[in-house]
């Protein structure tokens, strides 16, 4: 993963100009007017039928309350509630959604939401939301959670959404994905956002699933699941695969191709070959017994770096990273009484890292002096939860809780196989933290709610304490409208890699966290139960960006330098039709500037559109599902841009060939679009290209 | 530890620590020996809101045997056995509705026996524990059973629950209700998503 800071030349450091606030006051203004016609016109739609929901419910026919989703959301209070009753935009993508549009990963699946994007290295992949994915971010500032389980490490803080550490998506029940600050009830890394997936329940398991898939580079994937609720009640779930990819054969990097690039280690044209190779193993058991939920994943993933990053030689196969996982959590809930509910739980988390990387030493000319530098993270981390639930006069909801975690190994090392040197790094750490929660969910009148919630959390070890606030006014002017005000404020604390990683971090300032605060003004409606529109407009302002630095010694470490802003808006719309169809668009409209110089920040696109079409071709047996995705150009971090794209994806899925069996293939980027993601600081590649059209086939056979 | 690089008087606030820790982890201890019951809460939310729905057109659909009824204008009786607010919700829901001129009475059953005297009966996932006691109580009484959808193995209710999708789905064990005596219209058959017979 990261790496070798002090080793490797810094870049320049973007050219900072003069900042150009008039522009951006007059974009906000035409913002704000726009999202004030749009919800005039909304309440106005939605004065004219004003019913009870529930009574709404009772003059639904059958086929009607077949077709409902259930619109809950748990992960933006960590209790269930409506949809229109979080204090956060939510967006919901379920097991169905997953399935019949064959996305491959967790990556898949956010490319598809609204607001978010996902670029990736051809190593780890990173996720950008609203207009901020930071260079060099292993998605510090995303929290990633598997059934509420912390998935960003001990080390980076790195929430890992592609196979890096997650569970396969067959085995996703929904992904619930809570945009803005959530720190108020999540703590570190619930900054930018949450993503919440939550995996199937036993019973719609109810039995064995086999699948197996084929595609192109090479890929094969092969999983088994069972989940049975045995009479007496004990549910029992087990999940196995492997995933094993060969990569694309030849990757052109034109920056290492000799004829036309004088870096030193361009040669083969240009041409990786052979060194794309990933494989990837997971484990997931749930028991759940009366009151105990006891679950356990496991991961693995082994991949090559064919970009030789960090100065590695090119085209050798010899740069790569392994990535191991291990979570485990004891849950016990239980309702106290008619109104107080108890959720206490105890967790084991184990991340460890290594990788392998080359570099040669030898002067230009002279014969290759490679040797490999070994990097290794490894973090253990126990610790426990308890939240009770209080709801009062029916009207009120009260959350508290309180978490505290042990981290006892935080170590990180370095050295260069049989080349001991003074710049190793060796740090073993522990640290401890505690955080202590509260929420209301206060009913002022029958349409006005008020969310109000503050956590504090102590980092003993490091900066002490900090205070998250977070409040949403929530107006209900029917059923079917929710219009919701809401400020927020997060931090992210500094990781075990920026305190410790660089030998010369201790003699710098000591790190703080990272801190936003946002506004948000979120607009939903309902049509006929069954069309939902959202539009969103955001303000956020981050401060104390932990950014890495170098000094006249070609030292790198890291300070809490940038600020950054960002502003936006973001439309949704979903429904599905009688006739079986189902749509989902979105639309993002954003802006993010480097709050010291007035630039663009980098990897920060102005417009996300995206399509998703579910058809029915022939009754539920046969469906396409038919994607489009567009995402507009954004800068590197040299300054360069890199230019917009759209891509379409399409998958049809056959059910029931036989009884229980389903066949589907895929085809991702259909037209064979030419695009890239901007690369980090540790490439030279200032884009890195990706994949043009490939083929998937699957087949998954439930008995 | 950590090394304590940029220290704040890191002992004192460790043992202040250690303590919650302990007091916690008491806490949760206390909590988890006194007594099992049933977990799972949110009965009020948009899924339990939904099955009651469900419930009330299930009623619309079924036909109790002559005899069920003391009068024509004689209440249908419901019994829920959950945890949370769902008897409150479902009352609610079906308070100003009849179903052929008889409204709907609606009450939280106590234990297995007090539901052979309802009409219907629902039990939650959190009440599974009593779910088979209530089947054997009700045996061959004109009672309509309903299991939610946390339990894959059908069980012996008439009707059990499912979710999927993100939907609300159910399936009919014909066996079960035939016992009982009822007889669940052929619409609410060809809505399920399974109609199947146990032995």
């Amino acid at each position: 993963m990261v790496t070798k800071t002090q080793r490797r030349p810094s870049r320049q450091i973007l050219k900072r100009g003069r900042s150009n606030a008039a522009r951006w006051q007059g974009a906000l203004r035409r913002n704000v007017l726009f999202t004030g016609i749009f919800l005039a016109s909304i309440i106005d739609a939605a004065a004219a039928h004003a019913v009870d929901d529930l009574d709404a419910l009772t003059e639904l026919s059958m086929e009607q309350l077949l077709d409902l989703r259930i619109d809950d959301v748990y992960s933006a209070s960590k209790y269930h509630q409506k949809v229109t009753r979080a204090p956060s935009s939510v967006t919901i993508v379920t097991a169905e959604q997953i399935a019949k549009s064959g996305y491959r990963s967790l990556a898949d699946i956010l490319r598809s939401v609204g607001g978010y994007y996902v670029s990736d290295d051809r190593n780890y992949s990173y996720v950008g939301t609203r207009g901020l994915l930071r260079p060099g971010d292993y998605n510090s500032r995303t929290l990633v959670l598997i059934d509420g389980h912390r998935m960003n490490d001990a080390v980076y803080d790195g929430g890992y959404i592609a196979r890096e550490a997650m569970v396969d998506v067959d085995l996703i029940e929904r992904v619930e994905i809570i945009r803005g600050p959530s720190s108020s009830i999540y703590g570190s890394s619930a900054f930018f956002g949450v993503v919440n997936v939550i995996t199937r329940h036993t019973s719609t398991l109810n039995g064995t699933e086999a699948s197996v898939e084929a595609g192109s580079f090479h890929t094969q994937q092969q999983a088994l699941r069972y989940g049975k609720v045995f009479d007496n009640g004990v549910g029992l779930t087990l999940s196995a695969s492997n995933y094993a990819s060969a990569g694309q054969s030849r990757l052109y990097y034109p920056e290492f191709d000799q004829r036309i690039s004088d870096e030193p280690r361009a040669g083969n044209n240009g041409y990786a070959e052979d060194s794309d190779d990933e494989d990837v193993q997971n484990l997931y058991a749930k028991v759940r017994a009366g009151n105990w939920t006891i679950s356990g994943f496991s991961s693995s993933r082994d991949k090559l770096v064919p970009t030789a990053s960090y100065g590695a030689p090119f085209n050798q196969r010899g740069e790569n990273t392994e990535d191991r996982r291990v979570a485990l959590n004891i849950q016990y809930d239980r309702t106290l009484g008619a109104n107080l509910d108890l959720s206490a739980r105890v967790f084991y988390d184990e991340f460890s890292y290594r990788g392998d990387y080359p570099f040669d030493f030898a002067a230009p000319g002279e014969p290759a002096d490679v040797a490999i530098g070994k990097d290794v993270a490894h973090s253990e981390s126990v610790g426990t939860e308890i939240q009770l639930k209080r709801r009062f006069l029916d009207r009120h909801t009260v959350l508290v809780g309180a978490e505290y975690r042990n981290n006892i190994t935080q170590d990180q090392l370095f050295s260069y196989v049989d080349r001991p040197s003074e710049t190793d790094t060796d740090e073993r750490h522990t640290s401890e933290t505690l955080g202590l929660y509260a929420q209301a969910e206060v009913t002022l009148t029958e349409q006005l709610l008020l969310n109000a919630g503050v956590r504090y959390d102590d980092y003993m070890d490091s900066f002490g304490s900090t205070v998250n606030p977070r409040f949403g006014l929530i107006f209900n002017p029917s059923s079917q409208t929710t219009i919701k005000l809401l400020y927020g404020e997060a931090f992210r604390a500094p990781s075990a890699y920026e305190r410790f990683y660089s030998s010369t971090q201790s003699q710098r300032e000591p790190l703080q966290p990272e801190t936003i605060e946002t506004y948000e003004l979120v607009a939903a409606h309902y049509f006929d139960q069954r069309y939902r529109l959202q539009l969103s407009a955001y303000r956020y302002r981050a401060k104390g960006l932990i950014t890495q630095a170098g000094d006249e010694d070609g030292n790198i470490f890291f300070v809490n330098r940038d600020r950054a802003n960002a502003q936006g808006i973001e439309l949704e719309a979903d429904g599905k039709y009688d006739n079986g169809i189902e749509l989902r668009i979105s639309f993002a409209q954003q802006k993010t500037r480097d709050a010291q110089s007035g630039q663009e920040l980098s990897s920060s696109p102005r417009q996300l559109a995206k399509l998703n079409l579910l058809l029915p071709v022939y009754r539920d047996k046969l469906t396409a599902a038919l994607e489009l995705q567009y995402q507009g150009s954004v800068r590197t971090i040299t300054g360069a841009g890199v230019d917009g794209f759209a891509i379409s994806n399409l998958n049809i899925v056959r059910q029931n060939v036989i009884p229980g069996l389903d066949l589907s293939l895929g085809i991702q980027n259909i037209f064979d679009q030419t695009y890239a993601y901007p690369g980090a600081e540790e490439h030279l590649q200032d884009a890195i290209s990706q994949d043009g059209r490939s083929f998937r086939i699957k087949a998954i056979y439930r008995f | 530890m950590s090394t304590g690089a940029h220290g704040r008087s890191a002992q004192g606030k460790l043992a202040i620590l250690r303590h919650a820790c302990q007091r916690h982890l008491l806490c949760i201890l206390l909590l988890m020996i006194s007594g099992a019951s049933f977990g799972e809460s949110a009965t009020d939310s948009r899924e339990y809101q939904i099955k009651a729905a469900f419930l009330y057109n299930f009623l619309r659909f079924t036909e109790w045997p002559a005899g069920s009824f003391t009068e024509a204008t004689s209440p249908i009786r419901v019994g829920t056995y959950c945890t949370g607010p769902f008897r409150e919700m479902l009352e609610r829901l079906v308070a100003n509705r009849a179903v052929n001129g008889r409204k709907i009475v609606v009450t939280q059953l106590a234990g297995a026996e007090s539901a052979k005297s309802m009409h219907a009966v629902f039990i939650c996932a959190n009440g599974n524990a009593i779910l088979s006691g209530i089947e054997s109580a009700v045996k061959a009484s004109p009672v309509l059973t309903v299991s939610d959808s946390d339990r894959s193995v059908p069980g012996n209710a008439c009707i059990h629950f499912l979710v999927e999708a993100g939907r609300v789905r159910f399936e009919i064990n014909m066996t079960a209700c035939e016992r009982a005596g009822l007889r669940v219209s052929a619409q609410l058959q060809k809505l399920a998503k399974a109609v199947h017979r146990t032995r």
